[in-house]
């Protein structure tokens, strides 16, 4: 007679992709053929991120690249909901001599950049919190995937890509204000014009080519779904489609208030928060939310359903999406206090195996929120092979921007002449 | 309607309408890529399929024959297994053994519908059950050592009763 002993794998994995994340979790220490059935197909748990942390889990693994699993991710976002529960423990990691509200560059790929005017930016290993063995030259943004790395500049963008060795290792360079990396697409702005560079892996020819000129100042552009989706100041989002089409649509809310938004963060055109001035406004596929009297601000970092917010007293606020309902007033959650007399002016957050690392920047520190929700995974050694190719682009890069900053210093120089 | 011939495991064979039978992918694409003719009436061997599960199969497929194509996998579809119809949760009043066996063959014959619809009853048996629940349900043996266990526990924390 059959049982589940005799049934193969492959039919084993179809039962368990019918169950939901908990259960899955507890099939686990079924049996060893369980375990190992469940441990070895983590499209499970990509599977159920997608199913009950749409958003979020994309944004977390954008951040934490692959040093987290999509197990890690979705046990990670499950605890959130009891996040306040947990020791929090802040601490300061960084100190700068010079003032500035930009200090640290968005987490990507496990990579927390920090910049400092005047000197080098230094890169972190989010997984050990240490500093990689290289800093480039001064920039404003780095992306990477599991073979390019992309790197904005004050004078433009920089893509080096990994092929095989490091003799053959096709780069470009244009001029850009700003960029997103999605998949195996670059699209960059160069003031109000969208450009689309496909460098996928065998392509060694990185050229790019107009996709549309927007009609006003650029704030944020996402791609999502097969849609560029750029924000402007003016409240309005463009909506590109793949056959370059476009679709504008205004943010629906108080005309006087979207009409200067100072601050958007968006996964698409349906799931945004942004604020001008005491005007705050959240939107998500499943929630809609906007107040004209919210406390001030000072940083945000959105992560879907819920919002971390700082304030200028130094709390690291939690904006819970789902407990607003019905509530005249945003309720908030205390998440962590920076010390007297310290605000975030900059919030991110990146998972890793044994919990959550909030960055915090002030203008002259940076300090990282911890949270181990698995104490007992911390340990983390190895670097795996793939990022070491990473250093290596990183490296050349920064050979390479010297050399293009002194050739286009020197062009500019002679204009002026 | 042209019939053709399944022939179980054991050697018993059952006519069926060529239109049923290609429910599974596998007999239509072995017809196709054969171009067997539609009037001769071939014998198509299924040597991974006993005649009790292919009875069953070939009942099963009879009754969904008019059912509209299944949607292929919808990223923005929300899974559910709590949609089986109560013709089919009837028809899945059987053994364990017999459920099992009709997932291998469903799966052997790469027929959806009935693959999705057994692994979803399966995953109904499971769901909410405790791991030793789970191992006493499908008689499994817990072949784990003392210390493998006690990591594995450690490890899911996160998801059991506290």
């Amino acid at each position: 007679m059959i049982d589940t002993e005799s049934l193969p794998i492959e039919t084993l994995v179809i039962i368990l992709k019918q169950i939901d994340g908990v259960t899955l979790g507890k099939c686990r220490r079924v049996c060893k053929k369980w375990k190992d059935c469940i441990d070895g197909a983590d499209w499970l748990w990509h599977e159920l991120c997608k199913k009950d942390f749409k958003h979020s889990s994309k944004i977390a693994k954008e951040k934490c690249g692959i040093d987290c699993d999509w197990y890690h991710i979705y046990k990670n976002l499950k605890m959130w909901s009891d996040v306040t529960s947990f020791d929090i423990n802040v601490e300061e990691y960084q100190t700068f001599s010079h003032h500035d509200d930009n200090h640290a560059l968005d987490i990507q790929y496990n990579i927390l950049p920090l910049r400092q005017y005047g000197s080098e930016t230094n890169m972190y290993d989010m997984s050990v919190l240490k500093r990689l063995p290289m800093g480039i030259r001064p920039c404003l943004k780095i992306a990477n995937n599991d073979y390019a790395t992309i790197i904005l500049h004050k004078y433009g963008l920089f893509i080096q890509k990994t092929i095989d060795n490091i003799t053959n290792m096709p780069e470009a360079f244009f001029k850009a204000d700003n960029f997103i990396l999605s998949g195996d697409t670059v699209y960059f702005l160069n003031n109000r014009d969208v450009y689309q560079c496909d460098i996928a892996k065998d392509n060694r020819n990185m050229t790019a080519k107009l996709i549309t000129r927007c009609d006003y100042n650029i704030k944020e552009i996402k791609y999502d779904n097969n849609v560029l989706h750029i924000f402007t100041d003016c409240g309005k989002i463009v909506n590109v489609f793949k056959d370059n089409s476009t679709e504008v649509k205004p943010i629906n809310g108080l005309p006087e208030w979207v009409k200067q938004i100072k601050y958007v963060r968006a996964i698409n055109d349906k799931n945004f928060v942004c604020y001008s001035g005491s005007f705050f406004k959240v939107e998500t596929d499943d929630y809609q939310h906007s107040y004209l009297d919210f406390p001030p601000i000072t940083a945000v970092f959105f992560y879907a359903d819920i919002v971390l917010i700082g304030t200028p007293n130094g709390e690291i606020l939690l904006y819970r999406l789902s407990s607003q309902k019905g509530a005249l007033k945003p309720i908030f959650e205390n998440l962590a206090v920076l010390p007297e007399g310290k605000y975030a002016v900059q919030l991110d957050v990146c998972e890793r195996k044994c919990g959550p690392v909030i960055v915090a920047a002030t203008f002259f520190e940076i300090y990282l929120i911890e949270i181990d929700f698995f104490p007992n995974d911390k340990q983390y050694r190895k670097r795996p092979k793939i990022k070491r190719d990473m250093y290596k682009r990183l490296l050349k890069l920064d050979q390479r921007m010297r050399f293009y900053v002194s050739k286009l210093r020197y062009k500019q120089a002679f204009r002026r002449v | 309607m042209p019939n053709i011939k399944l022939q179980s495991s054991d050697n018993e064979v059952f006519p069926v309408d060529i239109e049923i039978a290609k429910c599974s992918v596998t007999i239509k694409t072995m017809l196709e890529d054969l171009g067997v003719d539609d009037e001769e009436e071939e014998v198509v061997p299924l040597p991974n399929v006993n005649s009790a599960i292919l009875k069953k199969v070939i009942q099963w497929a009879t009754y969904h024959k008019d059912d509209p194509p299944l949607p292929e996998d919808d990223e923005n579809k929300e899974k559910r297994t709590d949609d089986i119809s109560s013709w089919d949760a009837d028809f899945l009043k059987v053994d364990q053994g017999t459920l099992f066996e009709l997932i291998l063959a469903a799966n052997y014959l790469d027929i959806k519908g009935l693959l999705d619809v057994t692994c979803k009853t399966v995953a109904n048996m499971i769901k909410g059950k405790s791991p030793e629940e789970i191992r006493k349900t499908f008689n499994i043996k817990n072949d784990f050592t003392a210390a493998e266990e006690d990591q594995v526990r450690k490890e899911n924390e996160w998801c059991e009763e506290k």
